[in-house]
């Protein structure tokens, strides 16, 4: 392998992948970074046991070849070097990579190609079931939904999040067993098949992040490819791919958990209502996070948050609201409302409720029909 | 073949049956429990049967059946499979997290292969927590994961974990099995192979390591020399072995060798020559039946287990030898 | 196929827990009557239904069916969703490692949460005893005050270990050990839906080898299953479970009653090198040695449950041995199972029990041997195969065991022979002459050999008067053994006369005096003293803690 690329492309190069290389892992070669030649491009490999990333550089390409080479190392070392052109060329014998840029020269041992697993990449026409997203939408999806997802790694299921492929519409659900987020998004295009897969979380979230990080052409879609072959899903960008492992396990009926209909509903302002549950929160930190939600109809109708600590002292907060239904009391964790609040880009916000022991509802309002999110908290139980 | 990658398993043809009957028919099970003594080779079966898991074209009627020529089955006994992971005890324990990475990644699907395999070894050093934290996974797993754990001693392990499993208990292997082994894969001569294979006790991971290891085999004999020295020294000089002793790092190793000695000199004296497992020292052996009581020899037998044991529990290992080596037979 | 049979078979309703019966019923009424706790504790050995009831009461109480008497209908959303787990209102933690009060904290911060599509939430918490003393109390506030719509279910296998606060906030379900035959039968009826053939002695050992946990029968059985056999018989059971056919344990109990130890271990490695499990070989032979010690001290084969194929082969290898012979090698072997569970020492555990046990006349006091033959002496015996004494083949080992001292163990038998005659005859003494037996009890008894039994006592006073009766001494010595004996009164410090090895001879010249079986003499056992007073059986059940049938021993 002879190969030349530019020191910024490069180090940019292995910023994304990066993100992928195993910390800690029984394969020493997961510890590494697999560098390879194609098409005049050098391709950027690295992969954890979730999620695996290809990212391609520009490359002046002398001869084919591949090697994988400690990532940590290969990083720091490109990241000193000055914005210049680096040559790469490998030893086939010893394994070695040399690398020269400017007055620096250095040789790094890697580890055979060939021990490196394969990780599928995107040829075009890959004969699966596949979908285009715009970019900025697939990340707003992601950011209202994997948050809700659960951390505890002992129930994987909830670790992860649905993604639905029905007809021109996909959805993506999460949740810890307290609250449900669901987002959908209608496509340009239907696809082929209609399937449902749980992705690890953190795969979205890496996905998200990379989305943030290129840059993208007007035109330029994000490609949802389910590899089911493999058990696996692609995201394709230009440049960049993404593929993760899915979790196989039976993902809960979670629209059984919406409820159908309303015995009251609040439309309020997203920022204030926000802004009063932090106030909240404030009191409700050492009282389980419980917070009051009361509304109250009328002209105009009020949505009033009462938090009390039995050690601090407590806290009422009034918001003017359009009330529709008779008054309700119910109580929610203030953590979880707080989280929702954060994602909902939308300047009001309704709340529905159907008793103090069904769920609560939020939805935006106002946004584009076609873009449909639900989020659902679960009630505690009054003290 | 120069590129044979199958993994070989001496011995255990029943399990090697087994297992590759359940793969020929898809019916292999999510949960398996290798059970028996230590270095017999119960690893090793769970590595091949791991490599014959995720065979690309499995086919052979012989071992596993994996067909030791895919890239896959080339991983696997290179030990970098993506979708094998091998889990061991990380110091004395198999500790929480260690645990908790399987349960997350047993979630998941393989990267390569139509399974993820992971193969847990010294499972009864998992500690009750660990243990249980494994449960949920070892019953209900994902239909592409098959966890195999391994260990040496079942009665140490939590009943619900046993009964989650497919239990193959393993023994020792004849023998013979370990004679072929060793002629076989390091072209031992017969001799050698039967004097090995007596010594190691139907345990060929044993039987190899001293094999491949003449410095061990050396040593072996020349504390042996120095054991049978021992009897004639004063207790000051028994002493002063003792502490040279202690820093052995492989001190259970050196016990149990001198157990294996002394038993052959009690079979001696009743009459079991052909039953001693160090044949090449007959004659020495012989002359210490002849001089020592049998008594006094069981009685020393019995200390060095007790000794073992007192070993394992972390007193103070050079007292414990000290005393060991006072109680050790006197000869002129 | 790939699933376990114990989760295919795993219970789906009340009436399907085996061995239950009680807690299915308790729950069901309450169900009926709409009366259901909010904290249940499950407590009972493994395998024996806690967490799968607890799963049915789950979907019990949740379940949609119109009738509750339908609940649960196994049809339902709600039920299906618990059968595929994944209802996210049915949540199952195991206390063992979620042990920190911080996680009990999380999870009772949760508790308030209402559940999110079932009536209730229930919480089954596994293995609870493992909950640290500050989570415990942590979850006692939870106990006391549950929200309306939680229930607790906390399942223990050792309910000792929870705190009294907890046990009273709870009903408490114990469940119970399942029986051999229950087992059995739903072994049997599993086999048949699963289409295997498994013959009752097959099933048998499997039933008995799960020891009351039906999980562990399944697994056995779905073990023995694996191996793809058209039928699954005794044999294949044996084989998987590294057990020995009853014919290689008969064989090997031979070599023993050779008393050749080179034969005994050159059998035990032929056996080794088979590829069988020691600890079960050694509990084989353990099972074996104890009903020949039953038919060896009894003399009555309904003692044992052999058929008479094997009754006939028992007894005859019974007479083979002495009472001490045979308690001595089942203590041996029992500590040797103990020594196998740590792999340092291999096999060699079990060779030093067998060499022990073999040893055990070479390492006995020369006087006690014979007593052992004498005392044992039956009136009429039963006729045994006639085969030379084997003792005096042990030529080699001898000149080093010979000189053995006296160990105590071995020992300890024939005392506690003498003792339990000792014992019989102030009893009997009682009815002969109550003044004289009152005198005895000063004495202890020093010794049984020759024909005679020798008393020592410390007063020259009680010597006298004991003498002045020494005829009704004898008539209850008599009385006690079934045969004349004469008693002999020794001071403080006479010597027990020595028994000469010259004495070996006379015992020889009876038909096979060595193996003299039985220590227990009188035919018709004293209504007053049952055999289960005898010291040897005692010892015996002492030993390996076993019941002798009272039905067998009225007759």
């Amino acid at each position: 392998m002879r190969v030349s690329v530019l020191q910024e492309n490069l180090a940019k190069g292995l910023s994304i992948v990066g993100r992928a290389v195993a910390s800690r892992s029984t394969l020493p070669v997961l510890n590494n970074i697999l560098l390879e030649t194609e098409h005049s491009q050098l391709k950027l490999s690295a992969m954890d046991m979730e999620i695996a990333i290809n990212c391609w550089v520009g490359a002046m390409v002398e001869e084919e070849g591949q090697i994988t080479v400690p990532a940590r190392l290969l990083s720091d070392f490109v990241n000193s070097l000055p914005k210049e052109r680096i040559d790469m060329e490998l030893n086939a014998r010893t394994q070695t990579l040399h690398l020269r840029c400017a007055h620096y020269e250095a040789n790094i041992k890697g580890i055979d190609a060939n021990e490196f697993p394969i990780i599928p990449t995107y040829q075009g026409d890959m004969d699966a079931p596949s979908v285009e997203v715009e970019p900025a939408k697939l990340r707003s999806m992601i950011d209202q939904v994997a948050f809700a997802a659960s951390k505890d790694d002992s129930r994987p299921t909830f670790t992860g999040v649905y993604t639905l492929l029905e007809g021109d519409r996909l959805t993506m659900v999460a949740t810890d067993g307290f609250r449900l987020a669901v987002r959908s998004a209608i496509l340009e295009e239907p696809a082929a098949s209609n399937l449902g897969v749980i992705i690890p979380a953190r795969a979205l979230t890496e996905l998200s992040r990379i989305i943030s990080t290129v840059s993208l052409g007007e035109d330029d879609g994000v490609e949802v490819i389910f590899t089911q072959a493999r058990n696996q899903i692609m995201f394709h960008l230009p440049g960049v791919d993404l593929v993760s492992q899915l979790i196989e396990a039976n993902f809960p009926d979670y629209k059984k958990i919406i409820p159908t209909s309303y015995n009251t509903r609040a439309v309020l302002d997203t920022g204030e209502f926000l802004n009063a549950m932090k106030v909240a929160d404030l009191f409700a930190r050492d009282a389980a996070r419980s917070v009051k939600v009361t509304m109250e109809p009328g002209d105009p109708g009020k949505v009033i948050l009462t938090a009390t600590s039995p050690e601090l002292g407590d806290n009422v907060s009034e918001i003017d609201a359009m009330i529709e239904g008779e008054g309700m009391n119910a109580t929610f964790n203030s953590k979880y409302m707080i989280d929702v609040l954060q994602i909902i880009d939308t300047p009001q916000v309704a709340f529905e409720a159907v008793s103090a022991t069904r769920p609560g509802v939020f939805r935006p309002v106002g946004g584009s029909p076609e873009d449909e999110y639900v989020h659902v908290i679960m009630p505690m139980s009054p003290r | 073949m120069t590129d044979d990658f199958r993994i070989r398993v001496y011995g255990h043809a029943w399990a090697q049956d087994l297992l590759r009957r359940a793969l020929q028919h898809g019916a292999t099970r999510h949960a398996y429990l290798f059970a028996g003594p230590e270095h017999i080779g119960k690893t090793t079966l769970a590595r091949a049967f791991a490599q014959a898991l995720t065979c690309e074209n499995l086919a052979g009627e012989d071992g596993l059946g994996a067909c030791g020529r895919c890239r896959s089955c080339r991983l696997a006994a290179e030990g970098m499979h993506p979708d094998h992971r091998l889990f061991a005890p990380a110091g004395n324990q198999l500790r929480i997290d260690q645990i908790r990475e399987v349960v997350r990644e047993a979630a998941l699907s393989p990267v390569e292969s139509r399974y993820k395999v992971f193969i847990i070894t010294e499972f009864e050093r998992a500690n009750v927590n660990a243990a249980n934290a494994l449960l949920k996974t070892l019953e209900e797993p994902s239909a592409t994961t098959r966890i195999i754990l391994v260990s040496h001693q079942p009665s140490g392990l939590l009943d619900t974990i046993i009964s989650r499993c497919q239990l193959l208990r393993m023994r020792p292997l004849p023998e013979s099995e370990v004679v072929r082994a060793l002629q076989e894969r390091l072209g031992l001569e017969e001799p050698d192979a039967r004097r090995l294979a007596r010594l190691s006790n139907g345990r060929i991971g044993r039987a190899f390591s001293l094999a491949e290891d003449p410095e061990s085999w050396q040593s072996y004999n020349q504390r042996i020399q120095e054991m049978q020295a021992i009897l004639a020294y004063s207790p000051a000089q028994r002493i002063a072995y003792a502490q040279a002793l202690e820093k052995h790092k492989q001190l259970e190793i050196i016990l149990q060798e001198w157990l294996l000695w002394w038993r052959d000199v009690l079979v001696i004296q009743n009459r079991g020559q052909a039953l001693i497992v160090n044949q090449d020292h007959l004659d020495a052996l012989t002359d210490l039946a002849r001089s020592i009581p049998g008594p006094q020899i069981r009685r020393f037998v019995d200390a060095i287990m007790t000794t073992a044991a007192y070993l394992r529990k972390n007193v103070n290992r050079q007292l414990a030898m000290e005393a060991l080596l006072l109680k050790a037979p006197h000869r002129e | 196929m790939t699933d376990a049979l114990y989760l295919r078979y795993r219970p789906q309703t009340f009436e399907d827990v085996v061995g239950q019966k009680h807690v299915a019923e308790t729950l069901r009424n309450a169900l009926r009557q709409d009366r259901i706790g909010h904290a249940y504790l499950f407590t009972g050995p493994r395998g024996t239904g806690k967490t799968s009831t607890a799963r049915i009461l789950a979907k019990a109480v949740n379940c949609l069916a119109e009738d509750v008497n339908d609940r649960p209908d196994n049809a339902c959303p709600i039920c299906t969703a618990i059968n595929q787990g994944r209802l996210m209102d049915l949540i199952e933690i195991d206390a063992a490692s979620n042990t920190s009060v911080d996680d009990v904290r999380s999870l009772i911060e949760k508790v308030a949460f209402a559940p999110s599509e079932a009536r209730y939430k229930v919480y089954v918490i596994d293995e609870v005893h493992m909950l640290s003393t500050s989570a415990f109390n942590a979850l006692l506030k939870t106990l006391e005050e549950p929200p309306a719509h939680v229930i607790f279910v906390l399942a223990t296998t050792e309910p000792h270990k929870i705190p009294a606060t907890i046990l009273s906030r709870c009903q408490r379900f114990d469940f119970h050990r399942i029986s051999t035959r229950q087992i059995s039968e739903h072994l049997n009826e599993i086999a048949r839906r699963e289409g295997l053939t498994v013959t009752p002695e097959a099933l048998g050992i499997i039933a008995r080898s799960a020891t009351g946990s039906m999980r562990d029968a399944i697994s056995l059985l779905d073990q023995v299953a694996a191996y793809g056999h058209t039928e699954i018989d005794e044999e294949l059971v044996r084989d998987v479970l590294g057990m020995v056919s009853g014919l290689a344990i008969s064989e090997f109990v031979d070599a023993l009653a050779g008393g050749d130890p080179a034969e005994v271990l050159t059998r035990l490695h032929e056996l080794i090198d088979k590829g069988i499990e020691l600890s079960q070989f050694v509990n084989q032979l353990i099972d074996q040695l104890r009903i020949l010690l039953l038919l060896n001290v009894g003399k009555d084969p309904n003692l044992v449950d052999l058929p008479d194929s094997l009754l006939a082969k028992a007894q005859e290898q019974a007479a083979r041995f002495t009472a001490p012979q045979l308690l001595h090698t089942i203590r041996a072997l029992t500590e040797a199972g103990q020594a196998l569970k740590t792999p340092f020492a291999g096999y060699l555990p079990v060779e030093l029990a067998l060499l022990d046990a073999l040893n055990l006349d070479g390492m006995t006091a020369p006087g006690e041997k014979p007593v052992e033959k004498q005392v044992s002496k039956p009136a009429s015996r039963p006729v045994s195969s006639p085969r030379p004494a084997p003792r005096p083949k042990k030529a080699p080992p001898k000149r080093t065991t010979g000189s053995v001292p006296p160990p105590s163990k071995p020992a300890a038998p024939i005392d506690a022979e003498l003792a339990g005659v000792w014992k019989q005859l102030l009893r009997v003494m009682r009815g002969i002459n109550a003044k004289l037996q009152a005198m005895l009890r000063s004495g202890e008894p020093a010794g049984i050999q020759g024909g005679k039994f020798y008393i020592r006592f410390k007063y020259e006073f009680h010597r006298n008067q004991v003498q002045a009766g020494i005829d009704d001494v004898n008539k209850g010595l008599s009385q006690v053994l079934g045969r004349p004996m004469e008693a002999v009164i020794l001071g403080e410090n006479d010597p027990l006369p020595t028994a000469s090895v010259a004495s070996q001879p006379d015992a020889a010249s009876a038909p096979t005096p060595a193996s003299d079986p039985d220590p227990n003499p009188d035919p018709n056992p004293d209504p007053a003293s049952p055999l289960t007073d005898h010291p040897v059986v005692r010892r015996a059940l002492d030993d390996w803690g076993g019941v002798l049938k009272p039905s067998s021993l009225v007759d």
